[in-house]
């Protein structure tokens, strides 16, 4: 049976919907023979099979629909009763997509995700928009760019959406702004008021009436008698507001600690890792509506570039840290090369402990790696590469080292980094592992 | 040489040459039966007094302030306000260096339209305040001060004004007394002009408030009859203030409250020492105004408010009665006697107005000096206030006349008109139900 299944997914069934072919695709994950098939258009069975299909560098432009009446990225619903509603749309983004049909992608993973991102949008003269979800930690989640991308923290993404914003890409127009917690980012937020004084949430908060005749001022249950109000001072009821009495302003008495303050202190409980927020301690991050631009459009029918790398100006005589998508395409280019080298092409991979990285919020995380890439800096040739890859590992290439050299760099840095680290109180344990691996 | 020097000055002393004693009498009967019996005879009899019981009292001092150094009780000091905001800092140094440091200070916003929300906020959070109270909608002073009184967690409450900045030992001085006698339930402050080389109206203002604030005070806070806590310095026992129910709606609420606690049984006394300095109005123009709206307040609140501390009732007490008696008398009753005196002196003396003007005028500048010397063995302050003794000349002008005419204009008008109620010093809704009330 269970392997009956597995063949019959191997196999991907095929109909024919008037003039079009329609493939019918139950688990995307066995089905690398969809490649030498011919057809117009996917039906998943799955929706979460999406996903996949989205990573898929040959697959991800095809029209495609879902058997399931809900939110998602495809197309749209593909109903067994009546299959020619489909023929309409895809015939449309047949059209659209043919002129990327001869393109093909950039090798550099973050490039291949902006331009199939702008291909597919473009296409579908459609807008990557923010969908707002409890499922998301933030509150929203962009569905198709998370679906392509293999990064799954969402202000990372947003992050690297809104460097393609400066590089006029996109134009982006602003939705909503989320507010997160200090410790995990989470936007599952629980706000309340609580004492000045000692936290508590156990507060009465009451009007403050000013009884005019007598100048008497006290919360409202000073003047509570018998259903009516009447003055404790002058024992008169009172009547009408505004012409014997008003509310000036509004009192809180803390019930635990009984201290009466016209403020409170508000509060932001994370409902994933209980941090009580101070409201300044939470970040807030605008949320994004993002609009191809003309030159977003020119960049999807870029042809692809083969074989150049991109250029970087070396203007000191420090290594340079750069992105880790340039970093690997440069990586393989210098193994290619490493002919050229009487020595060895070797990678430094620098863990940091998790007992650290656990105390900071990913915004730390992120500064600390930088900082300690500067210090690794000063200890490598100018030509030597530094990144941060998506593990908060920080990946050095040492180019042209006998192994004797770059062993010695390697505890050098290690030495250092650690001390650093322990001599910031982070941690009393070894705080830097180093690996190294000969790539050349 | 001008007229007065030829002929004025000449027959001027011949005039009084000729008069002889019981003339003189008949023509300065106001200034012989007023004004010399109360600022020469009674006030150098009670100096007198106060001089010689001097060591005792100082012995009583130090034993109340080692009582109360002993006790640390803390002290609230309380500000109630609008648009205080920009006085703030100064204020909240000023009391950093008091040489008594168990107190908290509770500001209360009264429906600022300037930074003052602002500014609160942020001295709250930086801690230079312990309580910031804001009132959206404006109630009035009165009101202000009861909402912090509400806040206050002393034994002992201070009202202050904003604008105002104290000696290093003023607050200790101002509640000292509390532990000299369990019966006083208030105590004044010693409020003095600091901007006393603005103008010559300021200059003014800082002799009056020698003569009568400081000296005028202690004459009749001896006598028991004190009766005007000053709003800009007073300290009150928490209880007490309680148990009078807080301030009720002024003008003139400094006085009201100090008659309020001492109808409840309880002294209240003035301190020489617990000194504080104001910025007096340095325009005739606005200390016209502020003026008007004292005098007024006697007239709505000591005589028409409490005016039953004039009749024999349960509660009368004959200290009470005297001191608003004291009161009525040397503002309300003098100033009609003074009018009284001017008619006469225009029907029956009209062709000697001349000599008589001058006389007067002689015989007031010579008593300003004479008191002047009574302040200068009082003060703590002397060299400073040398500085003032040269415009005592302008004094005989600015009481004699100037202060005169003001009363009488609020008088008319608070008696007839009750204008005190259109003040715009209190919101229209508190006058409002003031004035429905006769309160
Ligand atoms: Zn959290
Ligand atoms: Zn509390
Ligand atoms: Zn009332």
């Amino acid at each position: 049976m269970q392997v009956r299944n597995i063949l019959s997914n191997l196999k991907p069934e095929i109909k024919t919907i008037g003039d079009l072919s329609v493939v019918f695709v139950k688990d995307l994950t066995y089905t690398q023979k969809l490649y030498e098939y011919k057809f117009d258009a996917i039906v998943l069975e799955e929706p979460s099979q999406l996903s996949l299909l989205r990573k898929d560098n040959q697959l991800y432009l095809f029209p495609t629909f879902i058997k399931s009446n809900i939110q998602s990225t495809s197309d749209g619903v593909y109903f067994e009763d009546n299959p020619y509603l489909i023929l309409n749309k895809v015939n449309k983004l047949k059209q659209a997509i043919s002129q990327y049909q001869k393109l093909e992608l950039p090798d550099d993973p973050q490039e291949q995700i902006i331009v199939k991102l702008l291909r597919y949008l473009i296409s579908r003269s459609s807008t990557l928009l923010p969908n707002p979800t409890r499922k998301s930690n933030i509150g929203y989640s962009y569905a198709l760019l998370e679906e392509m991308s293999i990064e799954s923290n969402k202000l990372y993404l947003i992050k690297g959406m809104n460097n393609y914003v400066k590089q006029n890409y996109f134009n982006s127009k602003i939705i909503d702004k989320v507010n997160l917690c200090y410790t995990c980012e989470g936007s599952y937020l629980n706000f309340y008021e609580s004492c000045t004084k000692c936290n508590s949430v156990d507060l009465k908060s009451e009007d403050l009436i000013h009884h005019f005749r007598c100048a008497y001022i006290g919360p409202e249950s000073d003047y509570m008698k018998n259903d009516l109000l009447e003055c404790p001072k002058c024992n008169h009821v009172l009547k009408h507001i505004g012409i014997d009495y008003d509310k000036p302003s509004e009192i809180h008495t803390c019930k635990s600690c009984n201290n009466a303050s016209q403020e409170t202190k508000m509060k932001a409980k994370c409902i994933d890792c209980s941090k009580e927020n101070e409201l300044d301690q939470l970040s807030t991050h605008a949320i994004y509506e993002y609009v191809p631009t003309e030159k977003g459009r020119q960049k999807s029918l870029e042809e692809k570039v083969s074989n150049q790398l991109p250029t970087i100006h070396f203007d000191n005589n420090d290594a340079v840290s750069i992105p880790l998508g340039a970093y690997e395409l440069i990586k393989k280019h210098e193994i290619h090369k490493k002919a050229s080298y009487t020595n060895n092409i070797l990678e430094l991979r620098l863990n940091v402990s998790k007992v650290v990285l656990d105390k900071l919020s990913i915004e730390l995380q992120k500064s600390l790696l930088e900082e300690l890439c500067s210090i690794v800096k000063p200890y490598l040739k100018a030509h030597d590469l530094i990144t941060i890859n998506l593990n908060a590992t920080i990946q050095v290439l040492l180019i042209d080292y006998n192994l004797e050299l770059s062993d010695a760099i390697a505890d050098t840095i290690e030495y250092n980094l650690d001390k650093m680290i322990r001599d910031n109180g982070w941690t009393d344990q070894k705080s830097i592992y180093c690996e190294m691996e000969k790539l050349a | 040489m001008g007229p007065i020097w030829e002929h004025i000055l000449p027959e001027y002393i011949t005039y009084w040459h000729a008069v002889g004693i019981p003339k003189f009498v008949r023509i300065f009967w106001y200034f012989i039966i007023f004004e010399l019996t109360r600022y020469i005879c009674i006030d150098f009899v009670i100096a007198g007094l106060f001089k010689m019981t001097e060591k005792r009292r100082a012995a009583k001092w130090q034993l109340a302030r080692a009582k109360l150094f002993a006790e640390n009780p803390l002290v609230s000091i309380i500000i109630p306000g609008k648009n205080e905001g920009p006085h703030l800092f100064k204020l909240t140094k000023s009391l950093a260096e008091q040489s008594y440091k168990n107190f908290e200070l509770i500001i209360v916003d009264d429906g600022s339209n300037d930074g003052t929300p602002i500014i609160g906020k942020n001295f709250q959070r930086l801690g230079l305040i312990h309580t910031f109270l804001r009132n959206e909608m404006r109630g009035g002073k009165a009101s202000a001060a009861n909402l912090a009184l509400r806040f206050c967690k002393g034994k002992i409450v201070v009202h202050l004004d904003a604008d105002c900045s104290f000696d290093f030992d003023a607050i200790e001085n101002i509640i000292i007394p509390f532990y000299m006698d369990n019966k006083i339930g208030a105590v004044g402050g010693n409020v003095k002009v600091r901007n006393y080389k603005d103008s010559l109206c300021s200059k003014l203002q800082a002799i009056e408030y020698l003569k009568t604030v400081s000296i005028g005070r202690i004459v009749t806070s001896t006598l028991g009859i004190y009766k005007i806590i000053s709003g800009a310095f007073g300290a009150f026992r928490m209880d007490v203030i309680d148990r009078v129910g807080g301030w009720d709606i002024g003008p003139g609420l400094d006085g009201d409250i100090t008659v309020k606690i001492r109808k409840s049984g309880f002294k209240t006394v003035f301190s020489p020492t617990a000194i504080c300095l104001t910025n007096a109005p340095a325009k005739f123009k606005i200390l016209t105004k502020q003026r008007l709206r004292w005098d007024k307040s006697i007239i709505r609140f000591r005589v028409r408010k409490h005016k039953d501390v004039y009749f024999p009732n349960q509660g009368f007490s004959w200290s009470n009665f005297f001191a608003l008696f004291e009161n009525v008398f040397y503002n309300v009753i003098l100033d009609f006697t003074w009018w009284i005196y001017i008619i006469d002196m225009t029907l029956n003396y009209s062709s000697n107005l001349n000599n008589i003007i001058l006389m007067n005028l002689t015989l007031y500048f010579c008593v300003g000096f004479v008191q002047m010397s009574s302040i200068y063995i009082f003060s703590e302050r002397r060299k400073e206030e040398l500085y003032l003794w040269k415009y005592l000349p302008f004094m005989s002008v600015y009481t004699g006349l100037y202060l005169r005419l003001v009363r009488t204009r609020a008088y008319i008008d608070e008696w007839f008109f009750k204008k005190s109620y259109d003040d715009p010093w209190n919101p229209l809704k508190s006058s409002t139900q003031a004035k429905i009330n006769g309160f």
